[in-house]
């Protein structure tokens, strides 16, 4: 596989883009993200570009990365090429997570609906999701929103009409051709097939959020729900 | 210590914000105004990004349990410190950028702005004392974390004030409050082109009004529609999210732009037509429903410029009052 040369622009005046793809692009390459988390990973702990670094966000297809101050960037820039030159030749081992969920009832109540639109009935609806190998793309929407890759495109769904008006902290759900987990109650337009008793996100402990970038994700059906 | 006796809405405690946690998701909050926070901190002889209060609107009452010095900055709340009895007032009409002293138990009032909306912000010599979440004591309120219990403060709320440092010594002179005009500089963004050549003029060529849906995360501004170039058949939106900043002006498909603001979230798909320099993002603070905005280009060198300009005003601000603190 091959990936091309960045596209860089700045976004603010200390805010610079690197996209990977075009912007007309929708669907990523796994392995293109994965590479991209890494480096946001690298740029973050290297001892020379650290430093220069305010904030790096991942998003599906691109890296923001916040200076300190801008004109730091080409300095960053050289370095940023460096390791991602590097990175080529590395085996990337992504940290494996495993999420037990419970689906359907009250803890899923979109289950049998999202089912019936795909298809197939809610037993083989689940054995989809949780065979999947799911990989953290980016976090966004609120702290600790993982939206999750790889869904099975037979599992892709269109986003709600008319959005729930709160949905559990917890939640498990798809959102077109994105699964996730709501860390926190909140509205929402994805539809709920199960949930977690894991804490996605809490600001008080150290990491905050259960899932970062680059992480991949399996999902474990339980049969008994713990609350 | 300090008592609210009479809080609020959007009363809420607040420092530069917290950095490093965008990856996660985690948005910046922090000051509106953090100029007017890092100055006012330097007067009272605090940590530059000690924690303050951002008043959004009025009547607030604050009775401080020990002696304190305070700077208020930011739109004028025609503040007064009220004597221990709560009846009389024993300093009026409080001047912005000057330190005054208040006993135990005695009180600030604030009333409400000329424009309401506008922002004041309070600084006390110590700072909040709250605790530090993922590094910042700024309230996020979206999240509901940070500052005192993630919320806006209310009535019976006790805010802990931290040690104030031997610098805070009271002082004659103050700093002058940076006064708004509504021009916002900016850069353009990695959109701009996308958008038809009437669009791109009408940016810089007319006014924009700040609308009622505006609040700590964006300002709703309405004018100009502002389109997409219709020729080659884009979609109307990003296909994909990209990182975005406080600062950053998106433009949803009804071409009405949305100023990112401190508590703005992490991600974002809408096509990204400018920015606000980092130099003028403070005015934000006192922009409110009705305000007229006009937007002006600069290039990325004038922007890191003004950056490093604004930069050395803080630091001679330091160093003079470094100066006066030394001991004859």
């Amino acid at each position: 596989m091959s990936i091309p040369d960045p596209a860089i622009s700045f976004v603010t005046e200390h805010g610079i883009l690197l996209e990977f793809v075009t912007a007309d692009c929708v669907v990523i390459e796994p392995d293109l993200q994965q590479r991209l988390c890494q480096l946001a990973r690298l740029l973050r702990e290297h001892s020379h570009t650290g430093p220069l670094l305010c904030d790096i966000v991942t998003a599906p297809g691109s890296l923001l990365l916040v200076l300190h101050d801008g004109r730091t960037a080409r300095r960053l820039l050289r370095h940023a090429e460096t390791l991602w030159r590097a990175s080529a030749q590395k085996n990337i081992a992504a940290r494996l997570v495993t999420i037990p969920v419970f689906y359907g009832g009250e803890a899923g109540p979109d289950l049998e609906h999202a089912a019936a639109a795909c298809g197939m009935d809610s037993q083989s609806f689940v054995e989809h999701h949780s065979t999947g190998h799911y990989f953290v793309q980016s976090l966004g929407f609120m702290p600790g929103f993982a939206y999750l890759g790889g869904l099975d495109p037979a599992l892709h769904l269109t986003r709600k009409n008319t959005p729930a008006a709160r949905v559990p902290a917890g939640s498990v759900a798809i959102g077109g051709s994105h699964t996730g987990i709501y860390p926190s109650e909140s509205p929402g337009g994805w539809h709920i097939i199960g949930r977690t008793s894991l804490t996605l996100f809490d600001p008080y402990v150290q990491p905050p959020c259960l899932l970062q970038p680059g992480d991949t994700v399996k999902f474990v059906a339980i049969t008994e729900q713990r609350t | 210590m300090i008592e609210v006796l009479l809080g609020s809405p959007m009363l809420t405690i607040q420092d530069t914000g917290r950095t490093g946690w965008r990856h996660l998701g985690v948005p910046r909050c922090g000051m509106m105004d953090e100029l007017a926070l890092r100055q006012g901190n330097l007067l009272l002889g605090n940590d530059e990004h000690a924690a303050g209060l951002e008043i959004t609107s009025a009547p607030v009452l604050l009775k401080f349990l020990q002696d304190s010095a305070i700077v208020l900055m930011g739109a004028d709340m025609q503040a007064s410190i009220l004597d221990q009895t709560h009846k009389n007032t024993r300093e009026q009409r409080l001047l912005t950028g000057f330190v005054y002293q208040l006993s135990a138990g005695e009180c600030l009032r604030l009333n409400a702005a000329k424009t309401p909306g506008q922002r004041a912000m309070l600084m006390v010599s110590g700072g909040c004392d709250v605790p530090l979440v993922m590094g910042s004591r700024s309230t996020d309120l979206m999240s509901g974390f940070g500052g005192l219990h993630g919320q806006a403060l209310r009535a019976g709320d006790k805010i802990p004030l931290g040690q104030p440092s031997h610098k805070c010594i009271h002082l004659k002179s103050g700093v002058r409050q940076h006064s708004w005009n509504h021009q916002l500089r900016v850069l353009t963004g990695p959109d701009f082109t996308q958008f038809d050549q009437r669009s791109r003029q009408a940016l810089f060529e007319k006014s924009w009004m700040v609308t009622a849906q505006s609040n700590r995360m964006g300002l709703r501004l309405q004018g100009d529609r502002l389109q997409l170039n219709q020729s080659d058949n884009k979609p109307s939106s990003r296909g994909l999210s990209i990182g975005v900043l406080p600062g950053l002006i998106q433009v949803p498909p009804d071409g009405q732009p949305i100023l990112l603001a401190a508590d703005a979230q992490t991600t974002g798909g809408y096509p990204a037509i400018a920015s606000i320099i980092s130099t003028d993002l403070w005015q934000l603070a006192y922009m409110t429903n009705g305000t007229r905005v006009r937007f002006a280009e600069v290039s990325l060198a004038e922007a890191h410029g003004l950056a490093r300009h604004q930069q050395q005003q803080m630091d001679r601000l330091r160093d003079a009052l470094t100066l006066r603190r030394a001991p004859a």
